[in-house]
């Protein structure tokens, strides 16, 4: 049986970062510990951080994510230096991972690696991804996922990110880091269950943006204009910045969903991010077929909190009383500090997790500030940006 | 183109500039949560930064302060890395602190930091950009950074504070703006002031310490020079007592209060106090010199004792001379056992020599080997000799040993074994005589376990070895014996058990080995203590043993096997070592059913022969003296006749001859009747005097002949015997009669009789000067009937007779005689004790 330990900081030298939110999470047990999830961001060395993780908990499977920023029972921190952990005690999970994953591969290498997750493990009944938020088709994972464990699998988890700046994002597996890898945790633990959902309060504007080329996830015009500057021209800002560190908080592009989706989801768009280019092609975050629409939007804040509040009151209605043994959370690098002022950013998180609070103590939380995030909607599951997702886990 | 359409145109232009405009507003929304971000930020900075101030104040360390302040950097101006150096001028080095970047206090490194701090001014911030960091090898790989350094007026410290972005991470990093310099600046000023803060208070702390330290060791001397067994003194400039402790009153007698203000030469000095240790001190107290020496110095009592000084001239911080501490060690006992540790040296050295041991001392220290004289003289070389002893010894050593001494010596080296025992072979180097040395080599190790001293003796054991060769020869062929012996005996029909001293069976040979009385013997520890009174198997057996043990002596022990119905008798014969403690007892049987069943047989027959002896004797007895009543009838009646005065002398004649012939049958009646009674009656033994009794024998047979007879007693008259004084008439009698009997015609006869007698016999002689008896008849003259010729007038039983009686006394009888010159017999008797 499964049981979950969360702690965060901001911690200056990897090592010390490492030990401290160890023994914050579990204390002076955490040799114990047999999976260990690590969010850090950029400022950190993943290297250093796993080896002194893997030295603290020996027989513990070691993973990690580079983000913007982590969100723990603590409170939220978005610095350079910020890491937080997840430790988990317990036998039933199994762990996969790749390397070398990109848009174009993106099913093969996830069925390779939920292939392998069912094999080490028949009885898995959620999915936990974390891959790179760079050039990734996350679809294609998700297809890839269901197309071995059934589409009734909940797969939860996010996209790694740097510090919004579309440059890198690492992965990091028992000692290896990668830059385009992507791992999953297969939880088999019959006494849990997962519930997620994801809510942004964007809102689109003005006319879309037709697709009228595109390769997989890769679209090359808009409008029967080059994609880039196109999209940068209806941006207002440079498209001769080689990266997507000034779009990403502005441009999220949505994409219309069915009146019934709508509904659930509160808003008529599903949101996406681009968050790199090469030239004028632009990378999506999911496969683009040519003439889809994808409309320019912009924040909402009052929506933002009212859709948050409605998600939350939505999760805890349908957790019948139970209380969580832990909580992932995904959120959006956007929806950060480069959307919020910090206080209204820490208010927002605080909205979320008080909900779940068991005798006035935030169940074991990891969060991240990343690309992407993952949860079901109209009962499947859907690969989400500019969103906060939770994955509330019970028992 | 119409103006509906113009209009449409028109009307399509503003909504798509106007969905730009709204569009677009994102973008300048975003540039200002941006901005707001940034002010954000440095809010935060500042609120940090208070943070960082708070804990590198909290440090213990110099080291942990400045990885507080290489952290504070990074973490509150969002760096990759940062780098703080620290010259110290005292110590003429660079010492650096980083976070994020690794730094070896290399000569690049400091190269670069020299270089940082020419071209930049002092005390305030400067904005690093990649076009400075071409020129500083340690830097290529950095993209911007901040720096400020800071000198030191007061002791020309300097501390140089960087913050760093790589090239490679840049893009992750917010551009550092003009603006991070003053915020850098503030952040290094807090950390100057906390560093002189911290300076401060690590000196208060340092003198503090220094303080408690001093004070502790003050207290911890005070402690010393108050509880040491040591004797201390302090005088003042001029030498004269201030203080002493304890310990120098328990040596010296004297209390500080009788001694202060005295100068110690003048009460601890004294006679055997010698001058050139007296002028040594002088000297080195004139000069305000620390000096060292052995003095002897008398206590209160007078009493000398031998006094280890060291004395301590004491000054001031000026220089000036203010005391001198004398610390005195009572060493009398030392002194006393060095003494006598030269004496037990001396006689080890004299009983290494006289016993021929050569002792030999390696030192680790020096490298260096000594010999022993006795070890040169063993070896058969001169001590003068120079060459390295290492060689000469590994030159002697036999060829065949070499190579297992060196591994041992190599073992004691290496601390493997304390103690090696070994025996090998050498050449002597004066005769080439090849000789056997035994070695016991002991390794010395410091505490640290290293091998600091070896030490060995080496003693020649040829001869030895030559006896023990020959010991063991011996013992082989005792051995051999041994077993031939055992075979003998394994093999012998006699049945051979040896018990040892506490009664276990060592040996058996397999004789009777199937008889079970040997599984009953008592399995006590004590041979000596076997006695039993209980019906036991093998209880005769265990009290025969029990009394040869006892008797010493050996014992005989009969058995019967009920089962075989065989009989065995045990010579029981205990064996007594040097200590007459029991070493063994030895059992040796053979079986005697058949001699027991000759035995029975015999010891039947005797009785028979005995009841037929007895019936025959008084069958003799019967005839004997029923013959004799007609004897001495017709005796009479041809006494009577023959005194008729008538009868024709023929008739005469023959009647005196009838006469003689019963005479002779008389007396052979008479002696065959004495031996009857001899073999029948108990001898019954009384008192009675022997000279009477043969003074009345000779008078009872003298008249038998006119010769001249003569009769010597040699004993006191009315001597007086204790024994069968019929048996012993009988035998006088008959000895008597022979030498009346045959003495030599014409003669003058003397019969010597001579008694002597002691506690335990009694001997009784009897000589003659008559005829003697010729050698060839002397072993016979004691046969039945036996007489010397056909002319002997005897029966041929006297001396038969007296044979008879003395055996029947337990006595024996001699003949001595020569012919023609006389007889002496002798009979000795034992005493007979009267109850």
């Amino acid at each position: 049986m499964l049981s979950f330990y969360s702690a965060s900081g901001r911690i200056v030298n990897t090592r010390s970062a490492v030990l401290e939110v160890l023994e914050s999470a579990m204390g002076n047990e955490y040799s114990q510990a047999d999976l260990l999830i690590f969010h850090a961001s950029m400022g950190h060395d993943y290297s250093a951080l796993l080896n002194e993780a893997q030295k603290l908990a020996p027989h513990a499977r070691v993973l990690a994510a580079s983000c913007c920023g982590v969100v723990g029972k603590e409170g939220v921190s978005e610095s350079m230096k910020d890491i937080a952990v997840m430790a988990i005690k317990g036998k039933e999970f199994a762990v996969c991972s790749t390397d070398a994953i990109y848009g174009s591969n993106a099913y093969e290498k996830t069925l390779a690696m939920a292939t392998e997750l069912k094999a080490k493990d028949p009885h898995v009944n959620m999915v936990y991804l974390l891959a790179s938020g760079i050039d990734i088709d996350n679809n294609a994972c998700i297809t890839a996922i269901e197309s071995v464990f059934g589409k009734e699998i909940t797969i939860f988890g996010a996209t790694s990110s740097d510090n919004m700046r579309g440059v890198v994002s690492y992965q990091g597996v028992d000692g290896q880091v990668f830059e385009h890898g992507a791992y999953l945790v297969g939880f088999s633990d019959p006494t849990l269950s997962v519930d997620t959902q994801a809510t942004h309060g964007f809102v689109a504007i003005g006319e879309p943006l037709l697709v009228t080329k595109s390769t997989g996830h890769i679209i090359h015009e808009f409008n029967g204009r080059p994609a880039w500057s196109e999209y940068c021209r209806r941006l207002g800002i440079d498209a001769a910045d080689p990266y997507c560190g000034s779009s990403i908080p502005i441009g999220a592009l949505g994409e219309k969903l069915s009146p019934a989706l709508a509904k659930e989801y509160g808003n008529d768009h599903i949101l996406r991010v681009v968050t790199s280019h090469v030239g004028d092609d632009m990378y999506y975050a999911t496969n683009i077929p040519e003439g889809t629409e994808l409309w320019l939007t912009t924040r909402d804040e009052e929506l933002i909190f009212s859709e948050m509040d409605k998600m939350v009151e939505q999760m805890v209605s349908r957790s019948n009383g139970k209380t969580p043994v832990a909580v992932f959370h995904a959120d959006c690098l956007a929806r950060g500090r480069f959307l919020f002022n910090r206080i209204i950013k820490d208010e927002l998180v605080s909205k979320m997790q008080f909900p779940f609070y068991n005798n006035g103590e935030c169940p074991p939380w990891l969060g991240m500030y990343g690309f992407g995030e993952i949860a079901r909607l109209g009962g499947e599951n859907t690969y989400h940006n500019y969103t906060t997702a939770l994955y509330v886990i019970y028992r | 183109m119409n103006s509906e359409e113009l209009g449409y145109k028109e009307l399509l232009q503003q909504y798509r500039e106007l969905q730009l405009r709204v569009t677009r507003f994102s973008a300048t929304e975003q540039a200002l949560i941006n901005t707001r971000d940034h002010l954000d930020q440095e809010l935060e900075l500042y609120k940090r930064m208070q943070r960082y101030n708070a804990a590198m104040l909290a440090q213990d360390s110099m080291e942990d302060f400045f990885r507080w302040v290489c952290e504070g950097i990074v973490d509150v101006f969002e760096l990759e890395s940062s780098i703080v150096g620290h010259w110290i001028q005292e110590q003429n080095s660079w010492h650096f602190y980083s976070e994020g970047v690794e730094i070896k206090e290399n000569a690049n490194w400091i190269e670069d930091a020299e270089s940082l701090k020419r071209l930049f001014n002092a005390n305030e911030s400067q904005l690093l950009k990649h076009e400075t960091f071409a020129f500083l090898s340690q830097f290529k790989d950095f993209f911007e950074g901040l720096l400020f350094h800071h000198i030191d007026p007061k002791t020309g410290d300097r501390l140089m504070y960087i913050g760093l972005i790589s090239k490679a991470q840049s893009s992750q990093y917010q551009a550092i703006s003009d603006r991070y310099c003053t915020i850098f600046n503030v952040f290094i000023q807090n950390v100057q002031t906390v560093y002189f803060n911290y300076q401060r208070n690590v000196e208060i702390q340092d003198q503090l310490k220094l303080i408690q330290r001093s004070s502790a060791e003050l207290r911890k001397l005070s402690l010393i020079a108050t509880k040491t067994k040591n004797g201390v003194i302090i005088t003042d400039s001029w030498g004269r007592v201030e203080w002493v402790n304890e310990a120098f009153t328990k040596i010296s007698g004297y209390s500080l209060s009788e001694i202060q203000g005295l100068k110690p030469k003048d009460f601890l000095q004294g006679t055997q106090t010698d001058d050139e240790s007296r002028k040594i001190l002088s000297d080195a107290l004139w000069q305000k010199q620390d000096v060292e020496a052995t003095v002897v110095n008398y206590d209160k009592s007078g009493n000398p004792y031998y006094n280890q000084l060291e004395i301590i001239s004491v000054f001031d911080d000026n220089g000036n001379h203010v005391n001198f501490i004398a610390l005195q060690k009572d060493i009398t006992q030392e002194i006393k056992s060095n003494l006598e540790m030269r004496k037990l040296n001396s006689r080890f050295a004299l009983i290494t020599n006289h016993s021929k041991i050569g002792l030999w001392e390696w030192t680790a220290e020096t490298n260096s080997v000594d010999w022993s004289d006795e070890l040169y003289q063993l070896h058969g070389i001169s001590p003068e000799i120079k060459t390295d002893l290492r060689e000469v010894w590994l030159n002697a050593i036999d060829k065949n040993d070499q190579s297992r001494i060196l591994d041992n010596v190599n073992r004691l080296q290496k601390g493997e074994t304390n103690v090696i025992k070994d025996v090998y072979g050498i050449t002597r180097g004066d005769n080439f005589e090849k000789r056997m040395i035994e070695t016991l080599t002991i390794a010395e190790k410091s505490e640290q376990g290293k091998v600091i001293r070896m030490v060995g003796s080496s003693k020649d054991i040829t001869e030895e070895l030559q006896v023990i060769k020959e010991r063991d020869l011996s013992l082989e062929r005792v051995k051999e014996m041994q077993s031939f012996y055992e075979n003998i005996l394994q093999h012998s029909p006699v049945d051979i058990v040896v018990l040892d001293g506490i009664g276990r069976m060592i040996f058996r040979n397999h004789l009777f080995s199937n008889n079970e009385i040997w599984a009953d013997l008592p399995k006590i520890q004590d041979i000596s203590q076997w006695k039993t009174d209980r019906d036991i198997p093998g209880a005769s057996l265990i009290n025969a043993i029990h009394r040869a043990v006892e008797e010493k002596t050996m014992v005989q022990w009969e058995m019967e096997h009920l089962s075989s119905n065989q009989s065995y008798l045990y010579n029981i014969l205990p064996y007594f070592n040097e200590a007459l403690e029991l070493d063994s007892v030895i059992l040796s049987g053979v079986e005697i059913t058949e001699l027991k069943r000759a035995q029975d047989s015999m010891i039947a027959a005797n009785s028979e022969l005995r009841k037929i002896n007895l019936e025959l004797d008084n069958f003799v007895y019967s005839i004997s003296h029923d013959l004799r009543s007609p004897l001495l009838s017709i005796k009479g009646i041809i006494a009577l006749v023959l005194h008729d005065q008538g009868l024709p002398e023929k008739a005469v004649q023959f009647l005196n001859m009838a006469d003689l012939s019963v005479t002779r049958l008389d007396g052979t009646i008479q002696e065959i009747l004495e031996y009857s009674r001899n073999s029948r009656l108990d001898v019954l033994p009384d008192w009675f005097d022997v000279s009477s009794l043969v003074q009345s024998i000779f008078d009872d047979i003298k008249f038998v002949t006119e010769d001249s007879l003569e009769l010597n007693l040699h004993f006191f008259p009315s001597h007086m015997l204790y024994n069968d004084k019929a048996r012993i008439s009988v035998l006088l009698k008959n000895i008597i009669g022979n030498c009346i009997k045959y003495r030599k015609p014409n003669n003058n006869t003397v019969i010597r009789v001579s008694l002597e007698q002691n506690e335990t016999e009694v001997k009784i002689e009897i000589q003659d000067n008559g005829q003697g008896i010729s050698e060839s008849h002397l072993p016979k003259i004691f046969n039945m009937f036996y007489r010397g010729t056909s002319s002997s007038i005897g029966t041929g039983l006297g001396l038969y007779i007296c044979n008879e009686i003395v055996m029947k006394l337990n006595g024996q009888i001699f003949v001595d005689s020569k012919l023609d010159e006389g007889t002496k017999m002798t009979i000795v008797l034992p005493q007979i004790i009267k109850e």
